[in-house]
């Protein structure tokens, strides 16, 4: 039910108190509690779901597909979601694909995917937002990033017949032999360790000089605007004003935490 | 590789059933509290489909990428039904991206929406629109027959007055054995019918076959699709009885 | 009826509960990796079959028509020492090792199949794991399929680091564990309880066992506790040699599936069936949609172990290496007669001197070769499946090495298969003095790399070579044709009142319905003198309207012979009745063929007709198509008929009738001759084409009556009807038979040489321009050359073949041969299969009965076509093979001069065609010490004999040879050898 005039700029004026105060009581950098479990899909790659308690529901399941990377431009990431309410290729879709996908793209070594010469994996991740009664990116970018931690990828069985036409050839046509892989899925290797984890993009919304993390629909509504950062291995690694004059640090230290307990849910 | 054997002459299917089992069927209702009115999950085997339920409330005017009920609202003393589903790209073996109009989710959309104007008590809410949303999540053959039994438990859990539970089975015809709930590689490989009933009546709601079989093979097919139906009447029975008493016990009644 | 499954409650609610598990795997296909989830359910009700166990009986699984699978393992199982009665269970290189001794009557009886090692076989092998299916349905030899992964207490889940081998074998020995604690508990002690037995060579697995207290053995030890161990021990496939040590490869070794599947995709590689020239068996061919002509594959290097048939994987060589085919006669005899089996081909040359000099010839000839005959050549680098089968042939008594000869220490043989295609076969043997001299059933096992030859085993021995009993079963297993008498499940398919069976005299019998009495008609059936099989019968009469009516009638097979019956299925299997010289192999039993079905005369008869009505120029104006009661008047023979026809004095109805058919049969012939039909007239040439009504016996050019092709004309008529109104009503599923035209290409080469030999000019851009130009290439001195032109014609043809209608696009129905749109085959019901599937659906299409199941389901009917196709080509080539070995044994022991035929030449002999026998043999000019020539561009030998006059043999010459036969070494098979006469060149 949207708020009434008064309302808003009651909650405008607390947001903007020095400390603030959120109508849930919350800390600025606090988030909500929210209920996540990794693998819940067996046929995929990886999968994951997180529910809000707010109602908000995303489910994510990744399928890595073996493709050729002859073209230099292969996109290895594609992100796809589905939103319940929204008529699809909304700008709404637009704004959370394109998000997540170029902070993976900047983020994910192509070597990671990279199977055999010109083989590679491409990963697909397709979300379904059930439910958001506040902005989905965190949502869908903590469920997608959850999912990535429960990825696991097929092992490749290496073969010398393959290996000696890549060192011994000299034209380009000759025959190159298609990967072959271990058929036991307990063998297949996990595409997250400690060398690389996948990324984490946030939304905050800025009330006067303070930042709240995981805003509420309404905290939203009456922000003077918003952020989103993309986060990775504790850099920050990208950043954009959504309609904001300011910025701050804070909600790094936030994302952390966030990073921090799903790491702890998916192990 | 070579094809495994789908019924071996032993009489045992490719995983390991008999020909009149159906796979595990997992379920629950009133899962997603928060964000409907009634919501189940159903597991079929690896089958596995969300349904929530949003209503009855007041008519919106179609949803997107429904099946248009709202059209007929006007001239009709009865309750609306819209029924959207999302088949999840990723719950096929091979990835696959359907449109939101994908002619084969929408037939699927209004079988379902046919089946439930006429099991659910539309009378009794005219003028008032039910949203049915499903999303599958893992297809291991019979998704529609998951689809059905997912909307019935959540319109249970809605609240919804319904003539019965509609069940749904499948059963197909693998040379001259009947085939009960065929999981994906059975499905490729055999004609199936899907079944639905009204309960443990010998009401049939739906009898959906869409490959060509002998006349007189129908009703072996028939007679096991209907037991299916009917067990799996009793399980999501036994289920809503056991939310209900769970539910009655929390209350303290 | 419905039984849920439901994993253990604590409630436990569900009486009958099991617990599931998830299979997770990756399926690598063509370079995809995909993850696969299936769910594995455990139970605790499948069987173990053993009589003996009173447990397991109780409480019987039932399929869905409430059957129950009967105990399988005997109460008293064969008992061997020291391990007495036993069941035995093998593990999976068990059968593949030693499949043929499995499927031998003598021994291994109550055998445990278990499902982990079924599933490994199939991976393996399709071939075998069908084998041991058919063994396990048979019930003869109590097989029994113990789906040990399904039961609770035997599935074995892998361990962390486990191989899949491993867990494999681990879950033999928990089965065979499993069984032992079984049987123990549940016979208890007021019986002897049989030893589980498990057989496995591999010694881990053996120690592992006898660890779980499992009563194991390896396979020799085991047979050689059988009697008749020699023979047994024969049959199991050859180990190859120590693969610890290293082998000096003599072939390329193949590349890896993945290198393979990458080429291919990449379009680098091409995949095809290799076909080994009848001349040369160092030349093969593959031809594949990317080339026009047919890749060749020269020499032992580059056939690189692949036989005749295996689907190959080759690579073309660069341009520079581009041949023609062979110019030259090879057989492998000849060349590698000297070596030796037991050397493991020490020296380096994988290539011997004298094959090396037989391919030398093709580099020089190159460069003279006319433009068009040179063809891309292409070497083997892979085998994606192979051909192999069982081979009959004889051991090369110059192979045993002479200090084997009284031991009995196995040896190596070679042994020489009939077909001179296949390369000889090493066979290890303890009894290779004893197999000299007899014919021998064996297959291949292996072809390594390391190997100059493959690896078989031997299976069995037919008999003496050359005679009748033996030569007939050779040939019956060389061309797969299926000879065992009929089984009792099939005889018990027939009416019960056999001969005395009779069609009803109440019409009010169910089985007249829908039947009209056509009994009254004049009918009557033209047949080869001393048919007994009459599949079909004619009338014609006169209309009021001046019209003329026509009935075809043909033998109401499908009346007996019901879809999916055993006697249906054994029918569908055998696709066809095969016709040797002095034998038939029936695809029906006899009753049905020769009685019940036959149309005889003066008795009455189910028949299914097709009636026309057709204007007096034979437009048919209107065609119906009835089951019917047929009382035939007459049975003539072609001749009898002819006569009746000609002689003015009969002037009854009956010849009336005849009279009228004979002038439609030549009104339709006119027809189709004008839409282009092809006439070739030789038998060979005519089984090609179809007509398939002439006995093969007859080898001498038979004195053709009208009522020949009276006959043939109506059978045409009603198989084109038929197949429009079966097309009509299914058209998914309608069995059809077409006849693709030939490509051009084919034409090019006798195109040429009758250019350059006769000036004669040959059209194949139309099958009418075709016959025409066939018509025009007659030699007015010689009126034999046309028929040989017309042969080699044939040659340059597609085989004709059955398809399912769905299967292909209309525009490609046509048959060329008879220039006709559509046809089928449905006038032969009691000899070929493809008749009586095309009976069930006109039935149907009429409306006379629902159609089956079976004759609807696309697959299951190409699957059909598939079989009747191989069946039918098989046919042919048995039927070949028959006169040939008859006629050897005609002439066996008589010379004599005949006249022949130069039908192709080569540099090195060439190939004569001998019209009075309808055979063909070659004439090696290596045998005749003389000096010539070879001028390719003119098919031509030039001989500079003795004598001043040269002497000139082109292609076509009319030549004298002498016949006379001899027991050819290479095969064992009594040839026809032939010896140029005149004209004199020595």
């Amino acid at each position: 039910m949207p708020l009434s005039l008064s309302e808003e700029s009651y909650l405008a004026s607390s947001l903007s108190l020095r400390p603030p105060c959120r109508p849930d009581g919350r800390d600025q950098h606090q988030f909500r509690p929210l209920d996540a479990s990794a693998g819940i899909l067996p046929a995929t790659n990886g999968s994951a779901r997180i529910r809000l308690c707010d109602g908000g529901e995303c489910i994510v399941g990744i399928k890595a597909e073996v493709v050729e990377s002859r073209k230099e431009d292969v996109a290895l990431v594609e992100v796809q979601c589905d939103i319940a309410g929204v008529q699809s290729n909304s700008p709404l879709h637009t704004f959370l694909c394109t998000t997540l996908e170029t902070a993976l793209r900047n983020t994910l070594p192509a070597s990671r995917l990279s199977i055999i010469h010109r083989y590679t994996y491409k990963l697909f991740i397709d979300g379904i937002i059930l439910d958001h009664v506040s902005h989905p990116l965190t949502l869908f970018s903590m469920t997608v990033y959850l999912a990535l931690l429960d990825t696991r990828l097929p092992k490749l069985i290496p073969s010398a017949d393959v290996a000696s036409t890549t060192t011994s050839t000299s034209s380009s046509d000759q025959p190159i032999g298609l990967p072959q892989f271990e058929s036991d899925w307990q063998e297949s290797v996990p595409l997250c360790d400690k060398a690389w984890s996948p990324p984490l993009v946030q939304l905050a919304v800025l009330a006067g000089k303070n930042v709240f993390v995981d805003p509420t629909g309404e905290e939203a509504g009456v922000g003077d605007g918003a952020i989103v950062v993309s986060w990775h291995q504790g850099k920050v690694v990208g950043l954009r004003t959504v309609n904001t004059r300011d910025s701050s640090k804070q909600v790094f230290s936030a994302s952390r935490d966030v990073t921090e307990a799903l790491t702890r849910v998916v192990s | 590789m070579s094809r495994p054997e789908i019924y071996s002459p032993e009489g045992l299917r490719i995983d390991g059933r008999r020909w009149n089992e159906v796979r595990h069927v997992r379920c629950a209702i009133n899962t997603h509290q928060a964000s409907s009115d009634g919501s189940s999950i159903i597991e079929q085997g690896n089958t596995k489909v969300i349904c929530n339920v949003v209503g009855p409330g007041e008519p919106t005017g179609g949803g997107v990428g429904g099946s248009g009920g709202n059209q007929r609202a006007k001239d009709d003393n009865r309750v609306i039904l819209t029924v959207k589903a999302v088949v999840a790209p990723f719950s096929t073996i091979d990835r696959r991206k359907r449109s939101g109009n994908d002619n084969r989710v929408q037939e699927m959309c209004l079988t379902i929406q046919h089946i439930f104007e006429e099991a659910v008590m539309g009378h009794l809410q005219p003028r008032s629109q039910i949203e049915i949303s499903l999303y599958v999540l893992s297809q291991d053959g019979g998704m529609l027959q998951a689809c059905i039994n997912a909307v019935s438990l959540a319109l249970v859990d809605a609240g919804i007055p319904m003539y019965d539970y509609v069940c749904a089975c499948t059963a197909g015809m693998y040379d001259k054995e009947v085939l009960l709930d065929l999981n994906r590689l059975e499905e490729n490989d055999m004609p199936f019918l899907t079944m639905a009933t009204l309960g443990a009546t010998r009401k049939v709601a739906l009898m959906q076959l869409e490959t060509r079989v002998g006349i007189d093979r129908l009703e072996p097919m028939m007679a096991a699709a209907m037991s299916g139906c009917h067990h799996l009447r009793d399980v999501m029975d036994a289920e809503v009885r056991k939310h209900g008493k769970s539910r009655l016990a929390r209350t303290g009644v | 009826m419905a039984t849920g499954i439901k994993r253990h409650h604590p409630d436990g609610s569900s009486a009958f509960s099991l617990s599931m598990s998830q299979k997770v795997y990756v399926r690598s296909r063509k370079g995809k990796a995909t993850k696969i989830v299936q769910e594995h359910y455990l139970r605790t009700d499948i069987p173990c079959s053993s009589q003996l166990c009173p447990l397991c009986i109780l409480n019987p699984p039932k399929d869905s028509s409430g059957a129950v699978r009967p105990a399988i393992l005997s109460r008293t199982p064969p008992s061997v020492k020291p391990w007495g009665a036993h069941y035995l269970i093998p593990d999976t290189n068990i059968f593949v090792k030693a499949m043929d001794l499995m499927e031998h009557k003598s021994a291994f009886y109550d055998v445990i199949v278990l499902q982990t090692v079924l599933d490994e076989l199939r991976n393996i092998s399709l071939p075998l794991y069908n084998r041991l299916r058919a063994l396990s349905l048979s019930q003869e030899k109590r097989f029994y399929v113990f789906h040990n992964e399904f039961r609770q207490e035997t599935f074995v889940e892998r361990l962390p680091g486990e191989s899949v081998n491993d867990k494999n074998d681990r879950a033999i020995r928990t089965a065979c564990a499993w069984y032992r604690v079984h049987l123990d508990e549940t016979i208890g002690k007021s019986s002897a309880i049989p030893e589980i037995l498990l057989v496995s060579n591999d010694n881990d697995c053996l120690r592992k066992a006898k660890e779980l207290g499992v009563a194991c053995t390896n396979l020799e030890s085991y047979v050689k506790a059988l009697p008749d161990t020699d023979a047994l021990l024969d049959m199991i496939v050859s180990e190859t040699s120590d693969v610890t040590a290293p082998q000096k490869l003599v072939y390329q070794e193949y590349y890896s599936t993945s290198r393979i599947q990458g080429g291919i995709k990449a379009g680098i590689f091409h995949q095809g069936v290799l076909s080994i020239s009848q001349y040369n068996y160092l030349e093969g061919s593959v031809s594949v949609p990317s080339f026009e002509r047919p890749l060749l594959v020269l020499g032992r290097e580059s056939l690189n172990r692949a036989m005749h048939g295996d689907v190959v994987v080759v690579e073309v060589l660069p341009e520079s290496e581009w041949k023609q085919p062979s110019t030259k006669i090879v057989e492998e005899e000849t060349i590698t007669k000297d070596d030796n089996p037991e050397a493991e081909d020490d020296d380096d040359t994988l290539v011997t001197e004298k094959e090396h000099a037989a391919l030398q010839e093709k580099l020089k000839a190159k460069n003279t070769s006319a433009e068009f005959r040179i063809q891309p050549t292409a070497k083997v680098v892979g085998v994606i499946r192979r051909n192999w089968g069982f081979y009959v042939g004889h051991i090369d008594a110059s192979s045993i090495s002479s200090d084997a000869a009284g031991t009995r220490r196995q040896t190596t043989v070679f042994l020489i298969p009939m077909d001179k295609r296949i390369s000889k076969i090493k066979i290890r043997t303890r009894r290779a003095t004893g197999l000299v001299g007899k014919r021998i059933l064996a297959a291949v096992d292996s072809w390594d790399a390391s190997s100059r030859y493959p690896l078989g085993h031997f299976i069995r021995v037919l008999g003496d070579i050359e005679s009748k009993e033996a030569e007939t079963e050779a040939l019956l297993l060389e061309y797969n044709v299926q000879y065992q008498p009929f089984t009792q499940s099939v005889l018990d398919c027939l009416p019960a009142e056999g001969h005395d069976w009779k069609v009803p005299t109440d019409t009010s019998d169910p089985r007249w319905t829908g039947r009209e009495d056509l009994r009254e008609l004049l009918v009557c059936s033209i047949d080869p003198p001393g048919c007994q099989d009459i599949d079909d019968a004619l009338h014609a009469r006169v209309l009021p309207n001046g019209n003329y009516e026509v009935g075809v009638h043909i033998a109401d097979v499908s009346h007996f012979v019901k879809p999916d019956t055993a006697m249906d299925l054994e029918a569908s299997s055998r696709g066809t009745t095969v016709y040797l010289v002095d034998k038939r192999i029936d695809m029906l039993p006899v009753l049905l063929g020769t009685n019940l079905c036959s149309l005889m005369p003066y008795v009455e008869r189910f028949a299914f007709s097709a009636i026309w009505e057709m204007t007096p120029d034979a437009t048919i104006v209107s065609t119906r198509f009835t089951k019917s009661v047929i009382r035939s008047k007459e049975a003539f023979s072609y001749e009898q008929a002819q006569l009746r026809i000609d002689d003015k004095s009969h002037v009854d109805s009956l010849t009336e009738g005849m009279r009228i058919l004979l002038k439609i049969s030549k009104l339709l012939r006119q027809k189709r001759m004008d839409a282009g039909a092809l006439n070739l007239a030789s038998p060979e040439v005519k089984v090609r084409v179809e007509s398939e009504q002439m006995d093969p016996v007859d080898v001498e050019i038979k004195k053709a009556h009208e009522t020949n092709s009276l006959v043939e004309e109506f059978m045409l008529l009603a198989n084109i009807s038929v197949a429009a109104k079966i097309y009509d009503a299914f058209p998914q599923s309608a069995m059809l038979r077409r006849h693709a035209p030939p490509p051009k290409e084919n034409f090019e080469v006798l195109a040429d040489q009758l250019r350059v030999c006769k000036n004669m000019t040959l059209n194949s851009e139309t099958s009418k321009k075709l016959a025409d130009s066939l018509d025009s290439c007659v030699d007015s001195s010689d009126p034999f050359l046309n028929t040989l032109i017309r042969i080699m014609a044939t040659r340059c043809m597609l085989a004709a073949e059955y398809f399912c209608s769905g299967t292909m696009a209309e525009s490609d129905f046509r048959h060329y041969g008879l220039a006709s749109e559509i046809y089928t085959h449905w006038t032969s019901p009691i000899r070929r299969y493809a008749d009586i599937v095309a009976h069930r659906q006109l039935a149907s299409a009429i409306a006379y009965e629902p159609l089956h199941e079976s004759l609807r389901d696309k697959p299951k009917l190409e699957r059909v076509c598939q079989n009747i196709n191989q069946r039918h080509r098989n046919a042919q080539f048995a039927g070949r093979a028959s006169v040939e070995y008859y006629i050897g044994q005609a002439l066996k022991n008589r010379e004599l001069d005949v006249e022949g035929y130069v039908m192709k030449v080569f540099s090195n002999g060439f190939v004569v065609f001998i019209p009075q026998f309808g055979i063909e043999g070659p004439i090696h000019l290596r045998d005749m010490k003389v000096e010539y020539t070879f001028d390719e561009a003119n098919y031509a030998l030039e001989f500079n004999a003795g004598t001043e006059k040269e002497v000139r043999l082109q292609l076509f010459d009319k030549v004298t040879v002498h016949v006379e036969t001899v027991l050819e070494e290479s095969t064992g098979k009594r040839k026809v050898a032939l010896r140029l006469q005149s004209p004199q060149i020595e």
